[in-house]
C-alpha cells in the first residue's frame, strides 16, 4: 500500500489530517504529517523528513502532499525526493504534489489501495482541482 | 537597463513561500534573477530553483559575475526583475563586478557564530556589516525589512546600534 505524508507551514498538515479523519475514519495506517515550525531550519526540517520517509517506506512508494507550491516544505521535500530518485535511478519511489487540500487528501487515502503511485498522483491533482467551484453560481444555475 | 530591477533582496532561503507569494505579487514581478555562486554552479540546485518559480515568473540562476555582465551588456529583455541574493558575499561580489542596484532589502539571514540579531529572522556578522557598508558607501540604499509593509530599518541605524565601530 502507498504511504502518504502531508507537509505544511505550521499546523495545517496536522489539522488537515484530523479533518480527513472526520470524513474517512481514524483507521489510517501509513499516513503521517510533518510541520515546518517557525523555529525550524531547512536542515532540521529535512532531517525530520528523512526520518518520516524511513518510517513510511514501502515497495509501493510514498506520496507527499505539500501545502504550497514554491514554499519551503514543498521545496525541501521535492529536493529530497529528486536527489534520492537520481541516486538510486528509481523514479517509482516518490511523488510530490503541491497545493494540498482536503479533497486531495481524501482522494489519496481512499484510492491508494487500488492505484499505482503515478495513478494516485494524477487522481490527487485532478481531485484537488475539481473541488474548486463557485457554489453560489451553481445554485443559481441549477 | 537597470530600471528593469524592480526589487532586490537578500534571502538565505532563496525562493520560498514568502518570496513566491508576497514579494513577487506585490511588485508584479516577471523574472527572478537568483544571484548565487554555489547554486549557479550546481545543475541540480539550479533546476530546483527553476522548478520553484512562482506561476507567471521565470527564474534565472547566475553567478555574481554573470549577473553583472548581463546588466552591463543589457542582456535582460523587457520585464520586471526581482534580484534575489543568497547572502551578503554574493551582493558584494556582484557589486564589485559592476552590478548597479539602487536599493537592497536585507530580508533573511540565519543566526551564525559571531552574528548579531538585527530583527527576528535577520542576523548579520561584522564581516556582513563591513561588506554592506562598502556597498552603501558606493551608493546602494540598504535597509532591513522582513515583510512588505513592515517598517524599514536603515543600515545606518543597524550599524549605529550593533557595530558602532564601523
Amino acid at each position: 500500500m502507498i504511504s502518504i505524508l502531508v507537509v505544511s507551514h505550521n499546523h495545517l498538515c496536522r489539522e488537515m489530517l484530523a479533518s480527513a479523519k472526520m470524513i474517512v475514519g481514524d483507521d489510517l495506517p501509513q499516513v503521517d504529517y510533518l510541520e515546518l515550525l517557525p523555529e525550524d531550519s531547512s536542515k532540521s526540517f529535512v532531517d525530520k523528513f528523512h526520518e518520516k520517509i524511513l518510517e513510511l517506506k514501502t515497495p509501493d512508494g510514498i506520496l507527499v502532499l505539500a501545502d504550497l507550491f514554491g514554499g519551503s516544505p514543498c521545496n525541501a521535500c521535492t529536493m529530497y525526493c529528486c536527489r534520492s530518485m537520481k541516486a538510486t535511478n528509481d523514479e517509482s519511489q516518490f511523488a510530490c504534489v503541491s497545493g494540498a487540500n482536503l479533497g486531495m487528501l481524501i482522494e489519496a487515502v481512499s484510492s491508494r489501495d487500488c492505484m499505482t503511485l503515478p495513478e494516485l498522483r494524477e487522481a490527487c491533482m485532478e481531485s484537488g482541482r475539481s473541488g474548486i467551484l463557485d457554489t453560489v453560481q451553481r445554485f443559481f444555475q441549477a | 537597463m537597470a530600471n528593469n530591477i524592480i526589487f532586490s533582496r537578500i534571502d538565505s532561503r532563496l525562493i520560498h513561500g514568502q518570496v513566491a507569494t508576497k514579494w513577487t505579487t506585490n511588485y508584479r514581478i516577471t523574472h527572478i534573477l537568483v544571484v548565487d555562486e554555489a547554486s549557479a554552479k550546481d545543475d541540480f540546485m539550479s533546476g530546483m530553483l527553476r522548478m520553484a518559480a512562482p506561476m507567471g515568473t521565470q527564474v534565472i540562476v547566475v553567478t555574481p559575475e554573470k549577473a553583472a555582465a548581463m546588466f552591463r551588456n543589457e542582456e535582460l529583455g523587457k520585464g520586471r526583475y526581482f534580484v534575489l541574493f543568497k547572502d551578503v558575499e554574493n551582493v558584494k561580489a556582484a557589486f564589485d563586478a559592476g552590478l548597479n542596484i539602487p536599493a537592497l532589502d536585507v530580508g533573511n539571514l540565519p543566526m551564525r557564530p559571531g552574528a548579531q540579531a538585527v530583527l527576528r529572522s535577520i542576523s548579520i556578522t561584522e564581516k556582513d556589516a563591513e561588506m554592506l557598508k562598502s556597498c552603501a558607501d558606493g551608493g546602494m540604499e540598504i535597509y532591513f525589512q522582513i515583510f512588505p509593509g513592515d517598517p524599514m530599518l536603515t543600515l545606518e541605524k543597524v550599524l549605529a546600534k550593533h557595530f558602532p565601530k564601523l
